[in-house]
């Protein structure tokens, strides 16, 4: 193996095409220093192999993941492809690499330098995932529904349980304008279909749900425990632009403080320089008791 | 004789109209609110939520259902938060009152009836009809009913019934309900409701009796834990009805909760906290939720209206109850009668660890789940993590950070491989200094500096967002 020069491969961006690439690693008995989708490789001098997408080999991959390896490290290959950025490739080549050479026990070695980088991917589709389910925001136009999100990694396969389960009679649509990208359920049947561009319907007629929404967030805060920092957190800001009811709020830099808030509420908040000092001085207070507690 | 007749039945009559009109006065300012002017639906939920928003629970877990072929919705066992209002709360459920025209007159709620305030109610047909048409839209979870007491317990309870069998039986609902029982209703009555709820829940609202007869006169003691022992033993028995028969029908299969004001009463930490472990253990509730007061009216037996809602207090209550249900921590470990209060600095699993330095540091390698988690900064999450890396290699502190442990307060009570990360302080004193410092690396170096931030609100980042979340 030392003889050798850098090697690097190249596929076509699919999950069999780099399944193939993979029985092709383990056939040569040698690792890739890197992978790439075509599209992504500048001419160089570098040494290229170009992968051949083949189902069969790709089927024996996944057959032995699941078989030899579990359902972990089935789980761990399958979301770190969905992340999007650079490295995925390599790092599932490296964790399968080690795992067929080492054994079953490299889907737990979450802190090994070969298996960590897809471990820390396939987390963080995971967190877009969950973020997600309860991100993604339908209106309704003429009888069905249409949502456009605008997600980091590309987690629409991993919707799609979801949201098939608790609207399997309805019918809409998931548009991924990130990824070009669209689950669409109609009539009880759904797909994943890539989209060039789409132009959705405004719906206009679907205002008085919508203001109805709006009006519920507004309402639903309590402003006396008024904490931006808290909801960012929980809510980043690029979810915004595609959910109504913060929508204005991103678009006009404009945080909104107090709610139609009751009488004592508004009061309470002119009162909140005096209680800030008072609640300083309590905290004074406190440290010194820890102290000589 | 004739004239005579006519005359009663007129007077009757007329009788039964006057009857009438005044309880279709009662109904209209029951849909439209006060004085019978027709209320748009805006008005209507604005009123409701802002009503409403005083309960903290907005939790959607618990109940795991898969969607039908018929109706609508699903259930995930973890819940799923579809938004966070600007201060920072959860939004999983559509949190609304029925109504909140009220016969009750407590003194710390904005719905009791001696105030003036605007009043509004749902139809059960408009309550089902909103919930579905948000949930369809993705906004919501479910639905969290809950409702003022409109002319008797057992009318409102009836009221919210009908609700939920719309959304159940007409609709195919199979999303979240959390239905609050109405203390006083018919025993029959909160059953029928909870085998449409998911999860129930008895506001136990004041952490005494004496401070539940001084701020809530209409209730008491027993008003309020007769629905909670009423939920208990209903999922008692539906567990025995489901092992006999497949198809008995579920009864509050996510269990209950219940939510007590804090900031209101004298009540000490102490007793919250032991009232919190008496009421998981006796009446086996999911939750116990604390909601800082925050001063709605002037009353002297409350705080005055420019008290601010404790809500460090409110955050260090809820993170001694997650020690109790997840870390395996008892109550009287977490606190004493002599230290009555939670300490404002330090969190109490910090602070449980400080009073314990004999049993620290232990080895991240060979200590096992319980122990890992009675480590200050270690939770759930890290602690599984570490299970699993370490079945297949011995782990190094770069290796925890890697798998996302965060170290600032767990260095000082971790070791690796028999190594700490930097020098443990040894005495209590210098640790405290040492865990509190935000950006102290090297133990003591700038203590001169440092102890002036110290003599200041220490709020460490997390403290600040978890403090008002409410759900962690």
């Amino acid at each position: 193996m030392s003889d050798r020069g850098v090697l690097v491969f190249a596929y076509d961006g699919s999950f069999e095409g780099l399944m193939s690439a993979v029985f092709d690693a383990f056939s040569i008995k040698t690792l890739p220093d890197d992978i790439f989708p075509f599209d992504d490789i500048e001419p160089t001098l570098l040494k290229i192999h170009t992968v051949e997408t083949n189902f069969e080999h790709a089927k024996r991959v996944e057959h032995a993941i699941a078989e030899k390896l579990g359902r972990g490290a089935e789980n761990l290959v399958r979301r770190g492809f969905l992340y999007d950025g650079e490295g995925k490739e390599t790092a599932i080549m490296r964790f399968l690499w080690k795992g067929f050479n080492e054994g079953a026990k490299a889907a737990s070695a979450i802190g090994d330098p070969d298996v960590n980088p897809l471990f820390k991917m396939a987390t963080a589709v995971s967190n877009e995932q969950r973020l997600l389910m309860g991100f993604v925001r339908f209106s309704e136009s003429q009888g069905a529904l249409t949502a456009v999100i605008h997600p980091k990694h590309f987690v629409l396969p991993l919707l799609r349980g979801y949201f098939c389960a608790r609207m399997y009679n309805e019918n809409f649509m998931i548009y991924d304008e990130n990824h070009k990208a669209a689950l669409i359920h109609s009539g009880r049947r759904t797909a994943i279909i890539p989209v060039a561009d789409l132009e959705l319907p405004k719906c206009e007629e679907d205002k008085f749900y919508r203001e109805l929404w709006k009006s519920y967030y507004r309402h639903i805060a309590i402003s006396s425990r008024y904490n931006p920092k808290c909801r960012m957190t929980h809510m980043p800001k690029r979810f915004w632009s595609d959910m109504p009811e913060v929508k204005e709020e991103l678009e006009s830099g404009f945080e909104q403080k107090l709610s139609a808030g009751t009488a004592a509420e508004i009061k309470q908040s002119l009162a909140d320089e005096k209680s800030k000092q008072l609640f300083a001085e309590m905290q004074e207070k406190a440290a010194v008791s820890f102290l000589h507690q | 004789m004739l004239f005579y007749d006519f005359f009663v039945n007129f007077i009757d009559t007329y009788v039964l109209l006057e009857y009438y009109s005044i309880i279709l006065q009662n109904i209209c300012s029951d849909f439209y609110g006060e004085g019978g002017r027709i209320m748009d639906m805006y008005q209507k939920l604005s009123i409701l939520a802002e009503a409403a928003k005083y309960d903290a629970s907005c939790s959607s877990s618990g109940s795991g259902r898969s969607g039908g072929k018929e109706g609508i919705g699903a259930a995930l066992p973890a819940g799923c938060c579809h938004a966070f209002a600007s201060d920072g709360r959860c939004i999983s459920l559509l949190k609304i009152l029925m109504s909140n025209v009220c016969v009750y007159d407590c003194k710390y709620c904005i719905n009791r009836r001696t105030n003036d305030f605007p009043r509004a109610s749902f139809t059960p047909r408009e309550i089902a009809d909103l919930t579905i048409e948000f949930y369809r839209r993705n906004y919501i979870e479910g639905l969290f009913l809950s409702s003022a007491v409109v002319g008797s317990p057992d009318w409102t309870t009836e009221r919210m019934i009908e609700a939920l069998r719309i959304l159940r039986e007409e609709y195919g609902f199979h999303g979240y309900i959390h239905a609050k029982a109405i203390p006083g209703a018919d025993p029959v009555l909160t059953y029928r409701l909870g085998l449409f709820a998911d999860r129930m829940s008895a506001n136990i609202e004041l952490p005494s009796e004496r401070s539940l007869s001084a701020l809530a006169p209409d209730k008491t003691k027993h008003s309020v834990l007769e629905p909670m022992k009423l939920i208990k033993t209903g999922i008692a028995e539906n567990c025995e009805d489901l092992v006999k028969y497949k198809h008995a029908p579920h009864f509050v299969p996510a269990g209950q909760s219940t939510q007590m004001i804090v900031g209101a009463s004298p009540e000490s930490d102490y007793h919250i906290l032991n009232l919190t472990e008496g009421l998981y253990k006796k009446y086996g509730l999911k939750r116990v939720y604390y909601s800082a007061y925050i001063p709605v009216q002037e009353d002297k037996l409350l705080p005055s209206l420019d008290t601010r809602p404790p809500l460090l207090r409110e955050h260090r209550l809820y993170q001694a109850d997650w020690l109790l249900r997840f870390y395996g921590f008892e109550a009287n470990e977490i606190i004493d009668p002599k230290h009555p209060m939670l300490h404002k600095e330090v969190d109490p699993k910090c602070s449980w660890a400080i009073n314990h330095m004999d049993i620290f540091p232990v080895e991240v390698n060979e200590a096992d789940y319980e122990m890992l988690l009675r480590v200050p900064g270690i939770g759930v999450t890290s602690a599984k993590r570490i299970l699993r890396a370490r079945k297949a290699h011995a782990l190094d502190f770069d290796m925890l950070k890697n798998l996302g442990v965060v170290l600032k307060r767990a260095r000082f009570f971790l070791t690796c491989n028999g190594r700490t990360m930097q020098r443990i302080p040894d005495n209590q004193e210098e640790l405290i200094y040492s865990i509190l410092s935000p950006n102290i690396m090297g133990g003591f170096a700038d203590y001169g500096m440092e102890q002036l931030s110290f003599f200041q609100p220490v709020l460490t980042k997390e403290d600040r967002q978890e403090c008002l979340t409410g759900e962690f």
